[in-house]
């Protein structure tokens, strides 16, 4: 038997790698979709620009299903071993298996809110709602949760995401409003998708009654004029959904009295209730 | 003008308006000196009165909690001393009382003094004063009738001119050395008693007429106003007789002292049933209703500034009414005008400050926030009252000189009644 | 009588008269120092109160608001505008927009959801011109004691770290704007009236300033200037209204007008959109499907003091 040939490890560094970077990746899989091992894929585009969503490097589709598949190639690797189509195989298959499945028509028209349907009143006065998206600042939630393995686990997340949801007193968590397999969206108690610009159907869902007087007006507030066309505030702009509660806030200042004069000492006794009397006199 | 006659009577109008001038203009050094401390405290009250003008009520102690202050306190116990003018009007001509006919004219000055003291509490008052002509009818915009200020402004302004009407009538007709005699004179008599209580009457509505104020929002206010007029009228009326009695040669009968001291002893324990009834109500089964009322003789909110006022007002009166009540008291002078100095002072503090200030405390919103007049009012209130015992002092001056027969119409002598 | 004892007495009178040329003299002495006193303290301030002689005269003989021509009242906005643009260098524009048909305005106040910010009274205090140095305030926040509505033990001048405070609610007053107000009632040269869209409105020319009206008022929403009101220029709000936040003077009554300079173009009130709570509704109470109308139908509402028969048109509720 032949002595094998050892040779001496050494460090590859593609860091600056003239070559061996991304766009060599990219290349490689653009040149024959099929290392990739997901069946005969037609690459749509390289490089493309979500308008507000970030940058797409690979979109691949399969021509026969319609599945369409981002691909966001890496080089970054600490094996030794270094051969070339393998190792580029390698780190592609083990971050493509954490992209996430995209239905059909991605760069179309995603599938709206659903149709206001049960939970609207025909009596009220017709109203647009103020406009969310603006506010937010990691929409679209997709720029990276679409490669991401939605995990229905009910856990403490991490940062950008809230840590402690003081919501509900630990009866909800996130993906109970957030639709778990499109953070684009909400949902509502029926799984159905709800644009985040139509956030109170979700809170409708177990805040009915107080979403009925929000809707005529008797909650909430108009953004605008008491006269014309009825803007009113979503729920989050007052209520932050993952911490509802009303922060204690300092007041404005105290009212002055009349220019010239001094406000009095007024010995005002501390006011006891009138159930406090009664305990008072109990324990007598 | 039934009782005069043409041309001729006119010349006697003239000369006898120029005889009360010159009448103003005489007098002893004592009279000339009251005189001029008056001109001087009225000058002292013009300074601060412009400053008042320039800078605006922020000079007074008035806040918007206590909205009415030392000037309408002044206000409406004023329009009470003109009031009680008719407690001798009434004796005189209802019940023939011809000693007291001898001061109906002097009653009726000190009513024509008091009006106008009155009205110029109100005009010092008023924030923007040179729009005082908005309340004329017709010329301005008079919110009649609905507006109890703008019913006080009709029935004073109409008591100051009949006051003024029938005194220059009846004075007239002394100057001629004759009595009225017209029937439309009996009528303006009439006219007159009752107008006496109505702007007595108003002016306690004004206060009353407001459900905000609970202490105010009574139907006894107008009796307590009628009742401590009473009191309070005849009261100067007796000082001020004193003084003339004792200053001039005109000599007052005792026997009006004496029906005005009775009238005062009346009404003064009419008005002392009166506080205590209130006192009743209010302590009895106590409520909010009843916190102005703790304010003022029991304090709020640890303060108190009109507690030793009023309790010091409750007991000059009661001291004033306990003198009065003893007959030969009430007979002797000295007690007498003791019993009147109390009776006096007691109810302008009850009456003035001692009504209006406490209505606002605690406010509307139940804010208890105090108020003091400052030296700004004090200075023009001395200077309104002192234009009240000038403008007094001239008619009277002219009224007993008309009645001691030292200003009387001379006939001129006619070429026939001459001779040769 | 003989004629020396006639003479005596004469002479006695003559000694003990003061004649009437010194009496004379002695007034003109005061009169003069008067005169000089009065000179020296007016002769710092500008003829005519600032204005010129024909702004000052056009004032003074203004009528009342009402009675008022449209000429007439157009010369009124001119010179207020003068005025404005002399006393504090800003170009304002002074409307008389007329009631809009078919609207009488209602407010409603949530008071659980009202938490004593003052965020209100401030608006309104930039929003209507308010005298800053006169301290000049059209809202006041009562904080109130849970389990209780008297106003006696509510608190006008709470200022604690954070609001709200634990056991108290909060209650904002101004003006009620009443149906059957008594100081409309009250005012003896009709200075204040009910306007058609329901605002309680004063013409601030036409006011003497009797203050009967604070006295009438139930709810303290009356406030009068004791001092001219003074603003620095830049906080100037130049959109006004005659019977709403045009600059006032000295002397006058003026009170919460439901912003008439908005709400009559359409805009909901400075207070309603400050709240950030959503705690104020204000809306058109003719309108069926308002949001007044839904809080005033459906919610547990109350006004305050209604049994002195004021008829007010805002509205407290909780929920």
């Amino acid at each position: 038997m032949s002595k094998p040939n050892y040779e001496k490890s050494q460090q590859l560094s593609l860091k600056g790698h003239a070559e061996r970077n991304e766009n060599w990746v990219q290349n490689i899989i653009a040149d024959d979709t099929s290392v990739l091992g997901l069946g005969d894929l037609v690459l749509k585009d390289r490089e493309c620009i979500q308008p507000r969503a970030g940058r797409i490097d690979l979109l691949l589709q399969d021509s026969d299903l319609g599945h369409r598949y981002i691909g966001h190639p890496f080089v970054r690797f600490r094996s030794s071993q270094s051969t070339g189509i393998a190792v580029a195989r390698n780190c592609v298959l083990l971050l493509l298996a954490l992209f996430a499945y995209v239905p059909a028509g991605f760069a179309q028209a995603r599938q709206e809110v659903t149709e206001p349907g049960i939970l609207v009143n025909p009596a009220a006065v017709e109203f647009s709602i103020l406009p969310r998206k603006p506010e937010l600042t990691y929409y679209p939630c997709t720029q990276c949760h679409a490669f991401m393995t939605p995990n229905p686990e009910v856990r403490e997340l991490l940062s950008p995401h809230p840590s402690n949801l003081d919501h509900g007193n630990q009866r909800i968590w996130c993906l109970t409003c957030h639709k778990i397999d499109d953070r684009d969206y909400l949902t509502n108690l029926l799984g159905e998708n709800v644009d985040f610009d139509n956030a109170p159907e979700v809170c409708a869902s177990c805040h009915m009654q107080r979403h009925n007087d929000w809707m005529f007006g008797g909650h909430g507030k108009r953004a605008g004029n008491w006269q014309g066309e009825r803007v009113i505030y979503s729920c989050p702009h007052c209520h932050d959904p993952h911490s509802p509660p009303i922060e204690a806030r300092a007041p404005k200042p105290l009212p002055p009295v009349r220019k010239g004069l001094e406000r009095p000492e007024n010995a005002r006794e501390a006011h006891l209730s009138v159930w406090e009397r009664l305990e008072e006199r109990n324990h007598e | 003008m039934v009782f005069l006659r043409l041309s001729g009577d006119v010349r006697v109008l003239f000369q006898f308006l120029i005889g009360v001038i010159r009448e103003m203009f005489r007098g002893s050094r004592r009279y000339w000196g009251w005189i001029f401390l008056l001109v001087a405290l009225i000058t002292q009250a013009v300074f601060s009165y412009t400053r008042q003008m320039q800078t605006g009520l922020v000079v007074t102690g008035m806040s918007d909690q206590v909205s009415w202050g030392f000037y309408i306190s002044n206000f409406a116990f004023f329009v009470g001393i003109a009031a009680a003018a008719v407690l001798l009007v009434v004796p005189a001509y209802i019940f023939h009382r011809k000693d007291i006919k001898q001061v109906v004219l002097l009653g009726e000055g000190m009513a024509i003094a008091a009006v106008i003291v009155a009205l110029m509490f109100v005009i010092t008052d008023l924030g923007r004063p040179e729009r005082i002509w908005h309340v004329i009818p017709y010329l301005g915009r008079m919110n009649f009738p609905d507006s109890i200020l703008a019913w006080d402004t009709i029935v004073l302004m109409g008591y100051f001119l009949l006051n003024l009407v029938i005194m220059f009538y009846v004075l007239f007709l002394h100057y001629r050395d004759r009595e009225p005699e017209s029937r439309l004179y009996s009528v303006f008599l009439v006219i007159g008693m009752f107008w006496a209580i109505s702007i007595h009457t108003v002016t306690a509505f004004m206060f009353s007429s407001n459900p905000s104020r609970a202490m105010w929002h009574t139907s006894l206010l107008g009796p307590r106003f009628i009742s401590s007029a009473f009191a309070s009228g005849p009261a100067l009326i007796i000082m001020t007789l004193g003084v003339i009695h004792n200053a001039t040669r005109y000599q007052i009968s005792k026997t009006v002292i004496d029906s005005l001291a009775l009238i005062m002893t009346i009404a003064l324990q009419i008005s002392l049933f009166f506080v205590g009834v209130e006192l009743f109500t209010d302590f009895y089964n106590e409520g909010q209703h009843g916190a102005s009322v703790r304010y003022l003789f029991l304090g709020l909110e640890g303060l108190g500034k009109l507690r030793p006022w009023i309790w010091a007002a409750l007991i000059m009166n009661l001291i004033a009414v306990t003198i009065l009540m003893i007959h030969p008291l009430r007979r002797n002078m000295k007690w007498l005008n003791a019993a009147c100095v109390l009776t006096f002072l007691g109810i302008w503090i009850e009456k003035g400050m001692g009504l209006v200030v406490p209505g606002f405390i605690p406010t509307t919103l139940g804010e208890v926030f105090e108020y003091s007049p400052t030296s700004t009012e004090l200075s023009i209130a001395v200077g309104i009252w002192a234009v009240g015992m000038l403008v007094f002092t001239l008619l009277a001056k002219t009224v007993i000189a008309v009645e001691l027969g030292e200003l009387k119409y001379k006939e001129p002598v006619r070429y026939t009644q001459r001779g040769f | 009588m003989s004629n020396t004892k006639k003479k005596k007495a004469q002479s006695a009178d003559r000694e003990t008269d003061i004649s009437r040329r010194t009496f004379v003299k002695g007034v003109g002495a005061i009169g003069s120092v008067t005169a000089a006193a009065a000179a020296a303290t007016t002769a710092s301030a500008a003829s005519w109160g600032g204005q010129t002689m024909q702004d000052a005269f056009g004032d003074f003989f203004q009528d009342q608001y009402q009675k008022m021509t449209p000429a007439e009242i157009e010369q009124a906005l001119a010179r207020i505008e003068r005025n404005a643009k002399r006393k504090t260098g800003v170009d304002i524009k002074c409307e008389n927009t007329p009631p809009i048909p078919g609207v009488v305005f209602g407010y409603a106040i949530n008071i659980s959801k009202c938490k004593g910010y003052r965020d209100c009274v401030y608006a309104c205090v930039k929003e209507n011109n308010l005298g800053r140095d006169s301290q000049m305030q059209y809202i006041r926040v009562l904080e109130m004691e849970q389990g209780t509505r008297n106003l006696e033990k509510s608190d006008h001048y709470y200022d604690p770290e954070t609001v709200p405070q634990e056991g108290k609610y909060y209650m904002p007053v101004q003006c009620m704007q009443c149906d059957n107000s008594p100081c409309v009632k009250a005012c003896p040269v009709e200075a204040t009236w009910m306007e058609p869209d329901g605002i309680v409105v004063i013409d601030y020319n036409w006011c003497i300033g009797c203050r009967m009206c604070m006295s009438a008022c139930p709810y303290w929403a009356r406030h009068f200037n004791w001092t001219e009101p003074e603003l620095p220029a830049e906080e100037v709000n130049p959109n006004t209204h005659y019977l709403g936040n045009r600059p006032r003077m000295r002397g006058v009554t003026e009170k919460c007008h439901f912003c008439i300079q908005r709400t009559r173009k359409g805009r909901l009130p400075a207070c309603a959109e400050a709240c950030p709570n959503g705690a104020r509704i204000f809306g058109n109470l003719l309108d069926p499907n308002s949001e007044i109308r839904y809080v005033l139908e459906n919610k547990d509402v109350f006004r305050l003091k209604e049994e002195l028969g004021t008829e007010p048109k805002m509205w407290y509720f909780s929920d």
